[in-house]
């Protein structure tokens, strides 16, 4: 008898940043290849940076992305910062996690409203959402409004900010500013903790990974704009050491590179023996890993909001994620308010950075996860090559992963709602395919 | 009464819209808003917010001659819905996230809160290049937009001063 083939397709997946398609195809009871194809074209960012002036890495790399352009300005300016032998601290950096507050707002609210909601709820699309819940969708907008004013506040504008420089900002902002924040951040925060009773009563497929997690992680705070990389397995090295420990390959089926953990290697952690490593050494990055490695460091109303969301320290559902996106939306209103309540404008808005002949390294956490850059410079700043890991890529080894079980265990669905169970599962890492490529077709074939 | 130009000034034709509501806002004495490669399209929605009446300039990519200027009345009473299908069957649904100006139209008529008056003006563009300037039959195309919106203005009683 005939094994029975099938396959989906996505030509051009929906709801996601960017242009890319979605390949399943099985054969009988078993999944035979998945391919996330990401088609938009290459960007080539990192060799148009090379013969440029390491001042003009945060205005140009944020260029990269209309959604997370602060976490390119702020990996570039730590990376150029690190090779020049200068530390950023006190109110500048501050305030560079301020305005980083205002993207993960921003980012936040538009991907847990506008494009991962209608799976729960079964719409197309917030459009036909937003007739049937119009309170909610407005509750959505006005946080995405309050993450852009921040970010407007402190960079300028609230897309490519223009005040960010090497060594900190052009321009700092009046106590008095910050001040006029307060109140919309606080409905803000309001408004956070009702995103997250709503979307924790959504309901979620039975599905869990052995995931390892890779994220920031500092003494003290939730990570954002500073920390070692440090995984579920046991990684914990400074950024410096990235390239040690993970490679980036080339696949044909993608303009995006995959990232992968270099196999063979042994951590130690406190004398203890090395983790789990994952089959193929995927690892995924991001609210879910930053959420798992750092639960301890969440802020009381982001904690409570999480426990009475049913959260506890672990959570290796990835369409919960839409929950500790959720959560972490709460976190990011809850310390841009801090962050507010202890400022003092600085004397002066930045530090002089003068160049030198160097490599640096720079990692951030990216909405989407962490956002690595590494560049050498000359002894005049100029910038001899360049290499920026996005997020997506990182996690792309990931979905592929993810697509491949959740078809194994929904096989016995209808084309089109296995389909729609892809896409979803897509959506749970909130993919930024114009960083990646650095999205999404899908095509499930049965044979 | 709010003029609203959309649009990307560093990808060639892609900033029309934004030259030609900038210079229909100063001949018309009208408040402007430009929204220079703001991000998704709900921005729209907050840039509208409370006006009665919108003109909006955009480029856009519908196969027609370039330099053609169509001009679409998506207010309440024109089905919105429709005129936003119309809009992302590939005239102005070009956006690089996920929300363009279709989407906002059809957002904003889901939230029941369109202007009450609303036309979009699209330019068609030849050339959405990096870097490049608009294309002569673009820029041509401007005035005649601007004429249009001028148009619509004059069709609009002006509140007493």
């Amino acid at each position: 008898m005939p094994v029975k083939r099938r396959t989906i397709k996505v030509d051009a997946l929906a709801r996601v940043e960017g242009e890319g398609a979605l390949y399943v195809r099985t054969a009988g009871k078993r999944v035979t290849d998945v391919r996330l194809r990401i088609y938009e074209p290459p960007r080539f960012f990192e060799a148009f940076l090379r013969g440029r002036a390491y001042t003009e890495t945060p205005d140009i790399t944020a260029r990269i992305c209309g959604i997370c352009p602060v976490a390119y300005q702020m990996s570039a300016c730590r990376a150029m910062e690190d090779a020049c032998g200068v530390q950023v601290d006190g109110q500048i950096r501050a305030l560079r996690r301020l305005l980083y507050c205002g993207e993960w707002i921003e980012s936040h609210a538009l991907h847990i409203y506008m494009l991962h909601a209608p799976d729960f709820l079964g719409y197309a699309s917030i459009v036909e959402m937003a007739r049937d819940h119009q309170k909610i969708v407005e509750r959505g907008l006005a946080l995405k409004r309050t993450g852009n004013e921040l970010m407007r506040l402190i960079g300028g504008r609230e897309v490519h900010p223009i005040n960010v420089r090497v060594g900190g900002f052009y321009r700092a902002p009046s106590r008095a500013e910050l001040d006029g924040m307060v109140d919309r951040l606080r409905q803000a925060r309001d408004d956070a903790v009702e995103t997250v009773r709503w979307v924790a009563g959504f309901d979620f497929p039975d599905f869990e990974q052995p995931y390892e997690f890779v994220a920031l992680r500092r003494s003290g705070e939730y990570p954002i704009d500073d920390g070692r990389i440090v995984s579920s397995g046991g990684l914990d090295v400074a950024a410096a050491e990235y390239a040690d420990h993970f490679v980036e390959e080339q696949v044909p089926h993608s303009n995006a590179l995959h990232s992968r953990l270099r196999d063979g290697f042994n951590f130690n952690v406190a004398g203890e023996s090395a983790g789990r490593r994952s089959a193929g050494g995927t690892y995924l990055v991001g609210p879910l890993a930053r959420y798992n490695l750092n639960f301890d460091a969440l802020s009381a109303p982001a904690t409570s909001a999480a426990r009475d969301a049913g959260l506890g320290p672990v959570c290796r559902n990835p369409f919960r994620s839409i929950v500790v996106r959720a959560v972490e939306l709460v976190y990011a209103c809850d310390e841009a308010l801090r962050l507010i309540g202890q400022y003092e404008a600085p004397p002066r808005p930045f530090v002089d950075v003068p160049a030198r002949r160097a490599t640096g390294h720079g990692c951030t956490e990216a909405p989407r996860g962490i956002l690595y850059h590494r560049y050498a410079i000359d002894e005049n700043g100029v910038i001899v090559s360049a290499r920026i890991v996005p997020p997506t890529s990182q996690n792309q080894a990931q979905i592929e992963a993810d697509l491949r079980d959740v078809v194994q265990q929904s096989l016995a669905l209808p084309d089109d709602r296995l389909t729609l169970r892809c896409e979803q599962a897509v959506r749970n890492y909130d993919p930024c395919i114009s960083c990646a490529t650095h999205f999404l077709r899908l095509h499930i074939d049965r044979g | 009464m709010l003029v609203v130009g959309v649009g990307n000034r560093d990808r060639g034709d892609d900033g029309a819209g934004l030259v030609a509501a900038s210079r229909l806002g100063a001949a018309a004495g009208v408040p402007v808003a430009l929204l220079d490669a703001a991000g998704d399209g709900t921005v729209l929605l907050d840039a509208w917010r409370g006006a009665d009446t919108v003109i909006v300039l955009d480029a856009m990519r519908s196969g027609a001659a370039a330099g053609t200027v169509r001009r679409l009345d998506a207010g309440p009473e024109h089905r919105p819905a429709e005129v936003a299908a119309h809009l992302g069957a590939g005239a102005l649904g070009v956006s690089t996230h996920g929300l363009g100006v279709a989407e906002a139209v059809a957002l904003s008529d889901a939230l029941g809160r369109l202007p009450r008056r609303l036309i979009i003006l699209g330019i068609e563009g030849a050339c959405f290049d990096a870097g490049a300037d608009l294309s002569p039959e673009v820029a041509r195309a401007v005035d005649g937009a601007v004429r249009l919106g001028l148009e619509e203005v004059a069709d609009v009683p002006r509140p007493a001063r």
